[in-house]
């Protein structure tokens, strides 16, 4: 199953809270009710608004947990998220439980928009992470699905027991040459919106012909 | 003079500043939000020549590598895009299979949309305070004479939802002119004059973006010099004169279904990139901050007794985006990558060599915060919240007459 076309639906504590990850109706509305975070600034700005001293931000820059990535020319850019993923458990190869231990006070990943709270958050409907080959390709789904302030490698996967089938799921785009930032962020929701984008943009054009040819056969 | 009718070294120059023009729309890395592959993309034929660039041909050792705003490597970006677009200039005149006028006039096309669309992205970001946000609570309780001048213009602009809305608007406004053909000469004028400010801006308080922002002012001085005869004619000679037409899209696609739908997708792009980070909120300043974020000031009368002013620490920070900021009784500034284990109650604390200090923190029913003090061990530090909103300079105030003033 694709990653961009699924709807889960987890319970979380008993509540059941819905996660819209990457379905495309989301992306049709350009997933904009998602509670992102904004701040615009040059990667400089941004080491300043956190007391960051001029002697520090070589090493600032040099390490991407410092948050400088989404700096740059002072446009509004949006930031991640507040949420660690400490571990994630599969029980009969089913990916079960997500642990988590560091959230905002909200309890919303800034990104993903997933309702989560310390500790233990049960998936009922987690396909996606089901039924893989390898624990490269469970973390490769997680960063792809979600937006943990961690590094994914730093996750621990417990109890996943590798599927033999081969999948050929792995990539959208499995003819791309090497460049694994560029393939990853092809798959991810912005690169669907720009076909959207497309296909309304032709509807438009097309409803726009219609209308003229209309007003043409009118009789005055 | 018609762009068919230039000879020579004009023809030359003319048809390889609009080519690095053109470059540099297609090759900066810029973060679109519809677009985030782009400064990937665009990466794999040029970082490795700028790389090369770098150290074989210049022998420049750069140990953070990445074409970010004003690094050495955008700059080399566009020392690499001005050497490209010499060479495709020569190369098309040499040809001499070009269509000077088809060429130049589908470059301002693809200038005018690239402009408008980034005078939108920064119009709306100021729009819903997203680029000039409200200053952080370690920012407004450091001494004014201690910010650089960067993030104090940066800060003092965020504290005006009023003025960024008139900027915002203003850029908005000039966007949206360029995107039309009928108006994308006001829309230039519109555009230069704001970019210019903004130039001044980035260079007389050296914030990071000036050379970009110097393309964008070169980009709207391209879209008026075929216009700057005309209105010199019109405003300083007070001769009716009539500008030149500019190229449309019509006559590069001819079919009209097309264009139309090429012109929808341009304008949707254009809106939906630019108001994305504003469906977060109408109005950053209100979004909701993370846990704990704010500012503290440290009770425990042991710290203050330290002979050593690092660890006599006076108040707390805790940054929108991670950060926990120590403020010492001589202004002096600490901060470190935070991160809270909300299930064992403890703060990991990272500094920029990745040593991380464990402090665990606790709750008492008077509201005071625990937290042990990373600088000294066994020191305990009780953090009160300190009300930093109602700071002075956040306040909303208002006034018509000076007598309002209480």
């Amino acid at each position: 199953m694709n990653s961009f076309n699924i709807l889960w639906l987890a319970v979380c504590d008993g509540a059941i809270i819905e996660i819209p990850t990457m379905n495309n109706l989301y992306i049709l509305a350009f997933a904009f009710a998602f509670p992102l975070a904004s701040g615009a600034q040059t990667k400089l700005i941004f080491h300043k608004s956190h007391s960051g001293g001029d002697t520090n931000f070589g090493l600032a820059l040099a390490d991407e947990n410092n948050g400088l990535n989404g700096s740059n020319f002072g446009e509004p850019t949006l930031f991640g998220s507040s949420v660690r993923l400490d571990s994630l458990i599969f029980i009969n190869g089913k990916a079960t439980y997500f642990v988590v231990s560091e959230i905002s006070h909200e309890g919303y990943g800034v990104w993903d928009n997933i309702k989560w709270t310390a500790g233990r958050n049960p998936i009922r409907f987690q396909a996606d992470l089901d039924n893989l080959e390898s624990i490269e390709e469970v973390r490769q789904k997680l960063e792809r699905a979600f937006d943990f302030r961690n590094p994914v490698d730093e996750v621990k996967i417990v109890g996943f027991k590798p599927n033999k089938k081969v999948s050929n799921e792995n990539s959208t785009f499995p003819f791309w040459p090497g460049n694994q930032n560029l393939r990853k962020s092809l798959t991810k929701t912005p690169f669907v919106a720009l076909w959207l984008l497309a296909a309304l943009s032709i509807t438009i054009a097309f409803g726009r012909k219609q209308l003229i040819k209309f007003k043409m056969a009118r009789p005055n | 003079m018609n762009s068919s009718q230039l000879k020579g070294w004009n023809c030359f120059l003319t048809i390889s500043v609009y080519t690095f023009a053109l470059l540099g729309v297609l090759f900066i890395p810029f973060p679109f939000h519809a677009l985030p592959f782009q400064p990937d993309l665009v990466g794999i034929p040029t970082f490795p020549i700028v790389d090369f660039l770098a150290r074989s041909v210049l022998n420049i050792q750069i140990e953070n590598p990445g074409i970010s705003s004003d690094s050495t490597y955008f700059f080399l970006l566009f020392a690499l895009l001005g050497m490209m677009a010499l060479l495709i200039a020569a190369l098309l005149l040499l040809s001499q299979t070009l269509n000077r006028a088809k060429y130049i006039g589908f470059i301002r096309l693809a200038i005018a949309y690239y402009l408008g669309l980034q005078l939108l992205k920064y119009g709306f970001g100021k729009v819903f305070k997203g680029q000039f946000y409200l200053p952080e609570p370690n920012i407004l309780y450091t001494p004014f004479g201690r910010l650089d001048r960067d993030i104090l213009y940066w800060s003092t602009i965020g504290t005006s939802y009023g003025y960024n809305l008139f900027l915002g608007l203003i850029e908005v406004i000039a966007g949206s002119l360029l995107l039309h053909n009928r108006t994308r000469l006001m829309g230039a004028l519109a555009a230069g004059g704001i970019l210019l400010n903004i130039m001044a801006v980035n260079f007389g308080f050296d914030i990071s973006v000036k050379l970009f922002s110097t393309f964008l002012f070169f980009l709207s001085v391209l879209l008026i010099a075929p216009s700057a005869p005309a209105l010199w004619q019109f405003f300083f000679r007070k001769r009716s004169t009539q500008v030149p037409a500019d190229f449309d899209l019509s006559k590069l696609v001819q079919n009209q279904f097309w264009r139309s739908a090429i012109f929808y997708f341009a304008i949707l792009l254009a809106i939906a990139e630019s108001i994305y980070p504003g469906f977060q909120s109408i109005d950053d300043d209100l979004v909701a901050r993370p846990y704990l974020h704010g500012a503290y000031v440290n009770l425990s009368t042991r710290a203050i007794t330290y002979a050593s002013s690092a660890l006599s620490i006076e108040r707390v920070f805790i940054h929108r985006r991670g950060y926990i900021i120590f403020q010492d009784r001589k202004d002096e500034l600490q901060d470190f990558r935070l991160s809270i284990d909300s299930l064992k109650v403890k703060a990991i604390l990272t500094d920029y060599s990745e040593n991380q200090k464990i402090v665990h923190f606790s709750y008492s029913e008077n509201g005071i915060i625990s937290l042990e003090n990373p600088f000294h061990y066994g020191d305990t530090l009780l953090l009160k919240a300190l009300d930093w909103k109602a700071l002075p300079v956040l306040k909303e105030q208002f006034h018509w007459t000076i007598e309002s003033y209480k």
